[in-house]
């Protein structure tokens, strides 16, 4: 340990674990069997037997002589196809890209273990079931042999005819399917959610051993209370929706979890709440988590089943709904919290116009700018998925936060060293050197 | 100054009014704005022009009526664009209402085809293998919806020809020409030159590129203005070979394909529209800065 | 009581979060379980479509008392009822009624939906046959030529079902469709008039977000270029005043960033939020404690 500088001992296990990275890079880099400065981008046959397809490829077609042929006045083959770069230039430079970023995604997005995510390898099943030919263009509802001849012809001359399927194998692979029990193509994932887990785990405990772990002041939550009272003071009623989807969206929960806090506060304050639904589902959820928000508060009497009501699945049929209750009951406080979209703005400007405060929030990018620009609140994103630790404090919930935030850090760790590495690898000083290398197997570590 | 701090509490339907006008005047007058197709719409041009005579094209309509003005436009170009170059659209739909998006954009395109055949063959601008007219079952085919969205993408991949043994109408699919390969073998995933999705929200093209890996077809998409954004990412990393965004895409790509369509027509309003706007918000933060000034001043 | 309502669920949580998970991971060693990835989520669909029921019934009910009451808005129930009764009906007369159709009687005058349904002609049967799958095709004259064509036979429809299929049609594609678009057209004015309440330049973030939305506005748009073409004459700078590509570099670079990073925090939210749930930790939807 340096005198000069010691390093926090909180900041020490991240240390370590950076310092085992780059390690292992290294390590796996100067391994022979790793070639340095490999091309990226993948080679125009991998082993499943399909050709990836880009304009690239396209362009490499070779040129195919127009089949004559008396009977079918169309002809059937490829015409050569026009040399032409300048838009297959685009495709060509971000070919190296997708190979390096898809992963990325990948990682960026990962599928709830509930959702259906990617296949597994059936891709090997399905290209060996699949067997290699060129594919030719439809056949025209002409007779068959003169067809056959003129494929024939036109394979004969040129190996592979138009864009899609899989070229020619030199060596037919023999039909073997891989029996294994874990997926390795999905093990990146299961590292981030092993190492998620284990960071919310420890915080977890952490914070029931009575640590106190602070979480910064989320404006919209903390006036959650507020716009209720404010609700109470002018005598109009609450109107609550936990977004558009059913029960299986994550953010819907999130909205049902708030909903039950913002029932305690209507209860309290006998202030009537609103709720109209877009799926009978959530309606049935949302019922049964009111009405126990009221009879915490004491007040069963208080409940009305009537006022938490489905109007349709239908996206713009719930908004003309939803808009005609606001302007009819012009209820004070409007909380959107859930997933939305198109409707929106249809809603927040609806709102506006009866002059009630407005909380939004949604994990939708896309509507996000729409309920900054016309809600007074919003919660962005995550912090939507915040609210359940932050209006009940529960030690294990706020645990669960901090543990989050600890693997955005490491996200963010790994992005600024990946974005270094494959940006130095693509200088011309960097050619021959270690960081070619180093950045294809951190890459590679990532897919 | 007093002028614009009263503008600041400008009642909304004045705001209203002035929108609308500013749509439907360049309608009423037939103006016209020239259009300059942009990096994506020619790359998704470019890609479309260089696919083989004859080659089959998946195109998966996933929308609804309410987004039919953004994306129908697109889709309409898009087909006539590959019925000139002798591409078979085959389509289908992940959302409920698809097929019927399909058949009303099948049916346009193939009319605006129809009646600009003989000028387009006239300038050398049509593919050797093109006939006057389209036929159904031979140069393209609505599959119509199915349910599953991701599910049924992935099964589409194992074995294309299993979720689709009709098309719409309940013609068997099995005998028809567009599905036949030259080699008797049966029509697979792997027989598409391009899958083209017109996603209005979920389960559209980002169900396809999250089994890419599969089925590694080319892909591309249109999409709602709103949605530029997300699937630009897809663009940059070259999942997508091209993209037409909203009624500006579409009317890029009509541009590209020499036809004045819903999407060039829309234009003229929607610039208008777009400079109101741009106009509503500069007096907004001049009432806003005057009535500042004001405030200090008495301060 | 408590055990049905509250233990009950989270144990099935439990179980069908971790088979999902392994399901998730595993390989074609364990062709159960993978399948489960798929089947689980057609099980969770057919479940939901029974809880049409419940919505419909609640919405019946909560309407039909209003009117009875003649509350507030009582006229807007009776709407709703009417349109909810047609609709129903016309829906499950159309498609239950191939279970009542008799065989297709050759001579006999009939109906042919055009392919989108929207429109009919009134045909003579001719011939009927099967074809190698076993779907019946038909061969009908339309009423006042000769020339016969072949139609599925599903698309023959009696005097009555064109004329429930042609009330289905004036509904849906006259009312239901154009009113979609209608609501989603409002979005055009609240969208201008969301942008000249907010958009103030209260700081410098504030002006950023306005010069950078004033830039895709008219990138976004043929005025655009006319803009470009103007401030090209700008000396040393006008040159690289394109609008366009300005826009496209927006969008491209600190726009898609933003969303990137909004949609990896928002993913991480919900792992975790899915894992507590799986886990029990999270029962907040369930009803009363955290």
């Amino acid at each position: 340990m340096s005198v000069v500088w010691r390093p926090p001992r909180k900041l020490l296990p991240f240390l370590v674990l950076f310092l085992c990275m780059v390690s292992a890079l290294v390590v796996v880099a100067q391994q022979g069997e790793i070639p340095a400065a490999a091309p990226v981008q993948s080679s125009a046959v991998d082993d499943t037997g399909m050709t990836e397809i880009t304009a690239d490829s396209v362009e490499e077609q070779p040129a195919v002589a127009p089949a004559v042929d008396e009977t079918q006045p169309v002809a059937q083959v490829a015409e050569p196809a026009a040399a032409e770069p300048a838009p297959a230039a685009p495709a060509v430079e971000t070919a190296p890209v997708t190979q390096e970023t898809q992963p990325a995604q990948a990682v960026a997005e990962p599928a709830a273990p509930a959702a259906p995510a990617e296949s597994p390898a059936a891709a090997p099943t399905a290209a060996v079931e699949t067997p290699a030919a060129p594919a030719a263009p439809v056949a025209q509802a002409e007779p068959a042999t003169e067809a056959a001849k003129t494929s024939e012809t036109a394979s004969a001359t040129e190996p592979s005819v138009a864009v899609a399927v899989a070229e020619p194998a030199a060596a037919p692979a023999p039909a073997v399917e891989e029996m294994y029990y874990f997926d390795m193509k999905r093990a990146n994932v299961l590292v981030i959610i092993i190492t998620l887990m284990a960071f919310v785990t420890y915080y977890t405990f952490h914070a029931q051993r009575g640590k106190e772990l602070f979480i910064r002041r989320i404006s919209g939550l903390s006036a959650l209370e507020d716009a209720v009272g404010r609700a109470t003071e002018m005598g109009r009623g609450v109107l609550y929706i936990p977004g558009i989807m059913d029960m299986d969206d994550i953010q819907t929960i999130a909205g049902v979890t708030i909903m039950g806090h913002v029932a305690k506060k209507t209860a309290e304050y006998d202030t009537p709440l609103y709720a109209p639904m877009t799926r009978s589902f959530v309606m049935s959820v949302a019922q049964e988590v009111v009405k126990q928000a009221y009879l915490e508060k004491g007040r069963p009497d208080a409940f009305r089943p009537d006022r938490i009501n489905y109007l349709t699945d239908d996206q713009f049929g719930y908004v003309a709904g939803v808009g005609g209750i606001m302007m009819r009951e012009k209820p004070a406080a409007c909380f959107y919290l859930g997933t939305f979209y198109a409707e929106s703005l249809i809603l927040a400007e609806t709102g506006n116009a009866v002059g009630a405060i407005q909380i939004a929030g949604t994990a939708e990018p896309s509507q996000i700018p729409f309920f900054v620009a016309a809600c007074d609140y919003t919660l962005i994103g995550e912090e939507l998925f915040a609210a359940s630790a932050y209006l009940s404090k529960n030690p294990r919930e706020v645990g669960s936060l901090k543990g989050q935030d600890m693997i955005k850090l490491i996200i963010i760790v790994f992005m600024i060293i990946g974005t270094l590495l494959v940006t130095i690898s693509k200088t011309e000083y960097a050619s021959g050197t270690v960081f070619v290398s180093l950045a294809e197997n951190f890459m590679r570590l990532l897919k | 100054m007093e002028l614009f701090i009263k503008l600041k509490n400008l009642d909304r339907r004045w705001v209203f009014l002035c929108v609308a006008f500013s749509v439907m005047l360049p309608m009423i007058f037939k103006m016209d704005f020239p259009v300059f197709p942009g990096k994506n719409v020619e790359g998704l041009h470019k890609f479309v022009e260089q696919l083989p005579e004859g080659t089959r094209c998946f195109l998966s309509f996933d929308f609804d009526p309410a987004s039919e003005p953004e994306l129908g436009p697109s889709a309409i170009a898009i087909l006539t664009h590959m019925f000139r170059k002798n591409l078979k659209p085959m389509c289908g739909g992940n959302w409920p209402l698809g097929g019927e998006m399909a058949e009303a954009a099948l049916a346009k395109a193939s009319e605006v085809y129809k009646s600009t055949y003989e000028d387009m063959k006239k300038a050398g601008k049509l593919a050797a293998g093109c006939r006057p007219t389209v036929e159904k079952g031979i140069d393209y085919v609505n599959l119509g919806y199915k349910p599953g969205a991701i599910i049924h993408v992935k099964a589409l991949c194992s074995d294309f020809m299993g979720p689709y043994p009709q098309d719409r109408d309940g013609n068997s699919t099995k005998e028809m020409p567009i599905f036949m390969n030259h080699d008797g073998r049966k029509f697979e995933m792997s027989d598409v030159g391009i899958i083209v999705s017109f996603t209005a929200g979920t389960g559209g093209i980002e169900s396809f590129i999250s089994v890419a890996g599969e089925h590694k077809r080319p892909m591309a998409a249109g999409c709602t203005s709103v949605n530029i954004p997300r699937f630009v990412t897809y663009l940059q990393t070259g999942q997508l070979v091209g993209m037409t965004g909203g009624l500006p895409g579409a009317a890029e790509y009509e541009k590209l394909i020499e036809y004045f369509g819903k999407g060039r027509e829309g234009m003229a309003p929607q610039s208008i529209a777009h400079l109101i706007i741009m106009l509503f918000i500069i007096a907004g933060n001049i009432a806003f800065i005057a009535e500042q000034k004001k405030a200090k001043k008495k301060a | 009581m408590l055990f049905i309502k509250r233990t009950v669920p989270l144990i099935i949580t439990f179980v069908t979060g971790i088979i999902m998970i392994i399901a998730f991971f595993s390989g074609p060693a364990l062709p159960t379980i993978k399948s489960l990835e798929e089947v689980f989520p057609k099980w969770i669909q057919i479940i939901m479509s029974f809880t049409m029921v419940l919505g419909a019934f609640s919405l019946l009910r909560i309407n039909l008392h209003k009117i009875s009451r003649k509350a507030d808005g009582w006229g807007y129930s009776l709407v709703l009822i009417i349109g909810f009764v047609t609709m129903a009906t016309l829906g499950f007369l159309s498609g239950s009624w191939p279970m009542f159709e008799k065989e297709v009687i050759v001579g006999q005058k009939y109906y042919l939906l055009s392919e989108n349904s929207q429109s009919s002609k009134p045909v003579t049967v001719s011939k009927v046959e099967k074809d190698a799958e076993g779907n019946v095709l038909v061969e009908v004259t339309p009423e006042g030529l000769t020339t016969p064509e072949r139609a599925p036979s599903d698309r023959l429809k009696g005097g009555f079902m064109n004329m429930v299929n042609s009330l289905q049609q004036i509904l849906f594609v006259g009312v239901f469709k154009n009113g979609q678009a209608t609501m989603f057209s409002l979005l055009a004015f609240f969208v201008a008039s969301a942008s000249f309440r907010a958009f103030r330049v209260k700081s410098k973030e504030a002006g950023l977000l306005m010069g950078a939305a004033f830039i895709v506005m008219l990138g976004n748009v043929p005025i655009g270029n006319l803009v470009s073409k103007y401030l090209a004459y700008i000396p040393f700078i006008g040159q690289y005043l394109d609008i366009a590509l300005i826009k496209e570099w927006i969008m491209a670079y600190p726009s898609s960033a933003a969303q990137s990073a909004i949609l990896i925090g928002a993913m991480l939210g919900v792992i975790s939020a899915s894992m507590k749930i799986i886990f029990g930790v999270e029962r907040s939807h369930l009803g009363g404690e955290s």
